[in-house]
């Protein structure tokens, strides 16, 4: 049970455990399509961890549901999404219904959402192993038990008869994430699993996902707008912005010399421990693109500090050498320095009351 | 007003009693367990701590949405039960709350200008076109145009949203505003815009904040004074630099060692601290932290640790204290004399009163 998912054999050896080629997703609603992913392509590895970092309404959830399999009705795809080497797209409803879980497994933010309040903890894990693989129920309580122990639930035993809310939220992320690896999925989904936790909690569950990579192998695709998560846990990251790839590289590659202006952004934002108390902190001005229009510019233009005319003549394309790709005409090459926007604003109004 | 802080807390205690059909017999959940905190005029002080530590009730009893079971909330003074109602009529704007989710404290039916007229018709003595007038200056001090009075929640951004809410929150103009995880649901920009915009109005309007957190780079970005918050009690509290640079508490330096890191370069702390906060309706006897401290040792169990002055002790103004047996740094050497935590120099009036038995 907990041994890594073996050899794949020798054909797979190579193959990533993720695979996603020109993916794009459209979201029809009633009087407009939402272009939420374009053209988006991404490969992760057996044991890699990648990061997916940018603002919300950047495309990031809709490309881990399109990975997922679990993309909604009213959307369309084009491109290709292969998990441990089976299309998920393109593929009747019913096929992809008995693939969810096996290849792909996904957790999201709100545990408590996840999780069936009415349903026991050991059944709840257990479930996905019964209906996708027809495992009696002896075994797969016998199983539940044993991913429940990995994810480092304690007594997991004295657990399986327990509902959700008798869980704290820590613990609850670890059923949810036990129950998204009971199948052995080649790739784990978590769309900011630590975001609703504790800072302690948090640091509990990312050591977790280290760990799972180590042991069984588990790709991870990690979609989070906390940087510092990104930064302790992942060997390589994608900037998405306006539903598009606008940089990937290596994690500390990213870190030290990132070359897109909305990366570079990004990582002035971040507060840090040691900022100075009082220091006016750096905002990006303005908001991420509106997704139902279609675009003939770099699509950071408008908020970018260094936009040339050049940057709104046409929609920069992926450049840069092998293993880090940014989408900048003007990119950042560590010579110039992110601006702070407008010190505190200082109305008239106010005084001393 | 003469010297006494803007808000003071002594000894605050809140229970809960199960209210649950067949929970009569439950013990008491301890959420607030004997907490003395001062929070002086103008000031921010930064509460942190994982969820269930108590700190957002300590918020609502600062605002007053809870009556606390013991101990005292005294804002300039005075504390609500020696109040007269005229009295606690006209304090009653004084400290406003700002919540996390402003799409869940927003009334979703209202637009931007009937959520802002709200609190000012509620206060009453104010004429229309002065309300009005009102409206359009909370607006514009949090960064909104006109227009975007007459929008719905529904139609604004989570930033514009939060902006909303503190507009709310300073339209009774208070003297302070609890703000119990105000930046949490935002995005790394939004929530350094939101961070500015309260600087720079609580240069303006000399508001004090209690920002309520788990979020410690957020903490010690706005504050001035830090009280760390474990199952209901004040573990350890003082000036930034002194908690973020010389943790005392085993805690403390647990919660500093689980930061994210946004340096791919640093080593990370693993293992900072294990397991789950215990239950508060059965606390640990003696220190509450030791069952998942890495120094517990037999006097943990046996003996709670006083709060005692670290760093310079009572010649550094006794700011920075903590309760440990076993602390990470040697307490200062003059006796802990004062048992008031979070004494501003300013305040030295407050420094003689002890802590409410």
């Amino acid at each position: 049970m907990t041994t890594p998912p073996g050899d794949p054999g020798p054909a797979a050896a190579t193959a990533p455990a993720l695979e996603v080629d020109g993916l794009s997703v459209d979201i029809e609603l009633r009087r407009s399509t939402v272009h939420a992913v374009d053209g988006v392509s991404l490969q992760v590895h057996a044991g890699e961890s990648v990061g997916v970092v940018g603002e919300s309404g950047c495309g990031k959830s809709t490309l881990g549901l399109a990975v997922a399999g679990l993309l909604p009705e009213n959307t369309q795809t084009t491109g290709a999404v292969r998990a441990g080497g089976q299309p998920m797209t393109g593929v009747p409803d019913r096929e992809l219904r008995a693939l969810r879980g096996t290849k792909v497994g996904i957790v999201f933010q709100d545990p408590m959402t996840s999780l069936n309040p009415t349903k026991r903890i050991g059944v709840q894990v257990g479930e996905t192993l019964r209906l996708q693989r027809g495992v009696g129920k002896a075994a797969a309580r016998e199983a539940a038990a044993e991913m429940l122990d990995l994810v480092g639930l304690p007594r997991p035993r004295d657990q399986l008869d327990r509902y959700p809310h008798e869980l704290s939220g820590g613990m609850r992320q670890r059923v949810v994430i036990a129950s998204a690896l009971i199948c052995e999925p080649a790739v784990l989904v978590a769309d900011e699993p630590t975001t609703a936790l504790d800072v302690t909690t948090q640091s509990q569950i990312l050591e977790l996902f280290d760990d799972l990579r180590q042991r069984l192998g588990m790709a991870l695709l990690l979609i989070t707008h906390d940087m510092g998560v990104v930064a302790g846990h992942t060997d390589r990251v994608l900037v998405m912005y306006g539903g598009q790839e606008v940089e990937m590289g290596p994690t500390p590659d990213l870190f030290t010399a990132p070359r897109h202006r909305y990366t570079e952004a990004l990582l002035a934002s971040i507060l840090h421990l040691e900022t100075a108390r009082g220091q006016a902190l750096y905002a990006i001005s303005g908001r991420p693109p509106d997704l139902t229009a279609r675009f003939a510019e770099c699509r950071f233009a408008a908020r970018c500090h260094e936009a040339q005319a050049d940057c709104r003549a046409g929609q920069p394309t992926l450049t840069g050498p092998d293993g880090h790709e940014y989408r900048c005409l003007h990119p950042a090459d560590g010579t110039t320095r992110v601006p702070l926007t407008a010190a505190p604003r200082t109305a008239a109004a106010g005084g001393t009351p | 007003m003469t010297g006494s802080p803007l808000m003071e807390l002594g000894g605050v205690v809140k229970h809960y009693h199960g209210t649950g059909l067949f929970s009569r017999a439950t013990a008491p959940v301890q959420a607030v367990a004997g907490v003395d905190l001062t929070i002086p005029a103008g000031a921010t002080v930064g509460v942190v701590g994982e969820s269930g530590c108590g700190k957002s009730t300590l918020g609502r009893l600062i605002v007053g949405l809870e009556a606390p079971t013991g101990g005292t909330v005294r804002l300039r003074g005075r504390s609500r039960a020696e109040m007269s109602r005229g009295e606690r009529r006209r304090t009653r704007g004084d400290v406003q709350l700002m919540f996390q989710d402003p799409y869940a404290s927003l009334d979703p039916r209202m637009n931007v200008r009937r959520i802002l007229a709200e609190p000012l018709t509620a206060r009453g003595g104010l004429s229309r076109p002065d309300r009005n007038r009102r409206i359009v200056e909370l607006a514009d001090e949090v960064g909104l145009s006109e227009d975007h009075l007459d929008r719905y929640p529904h139609e604004l951004s989570g930033g514009q949203r939060q902006r909303v809410g503190l507009a709310r929150a300073l339209a009774p103009s208070p003297a302070l505003i609890v703000a119990d995880e105000p930046v949490s649901a935002l995005d790394v920009s939004v929530r350094s815009q939101i961070l500015n915009l309260m600087t720079s109005l609580q240069a303006q309007h000399d508001l004090a904040y209690l920002m309520i957190s788990h979020d410690l780079s957020v903490v010690r970005y706005v504050s001035s004074h830090i009280a760390v918050m474990y199952l209901g009690k004040i573990v350890e509290s003082g000036p930034p630099d002194d908690l973020f640079g010389r943790p005392a508490h085993h805690y403390t330096r647990a919660l500093i060692d689980s930061i994210p890191q946004p340096d791919p370069s640093r080593p990370r702390a693993r293992g900072a601290v294990r397991g789950e906060l215990p239950s508060a309706a059965d606390p640990p006897s003696g220190c509450r932290f030791r069952t998942r401290c890495p120094a517990a040792q037999e006097l943990c169990a046996e003996t709670e640790p006083p709060l005692r002055p670290f760093g310079g002790g009572a010649a550094d103004g006794g700011t920075h204290l903590a309760a440990c047996h076993f602390p990470l740094t040697k307490p200062a050497l003059t006796a802990p004399t004062l048992a008031t935590p979070l004494n501003e120099p300013t305040t030295p009036a407050a420094a003689g009163e002890g802590r409410q038995p």
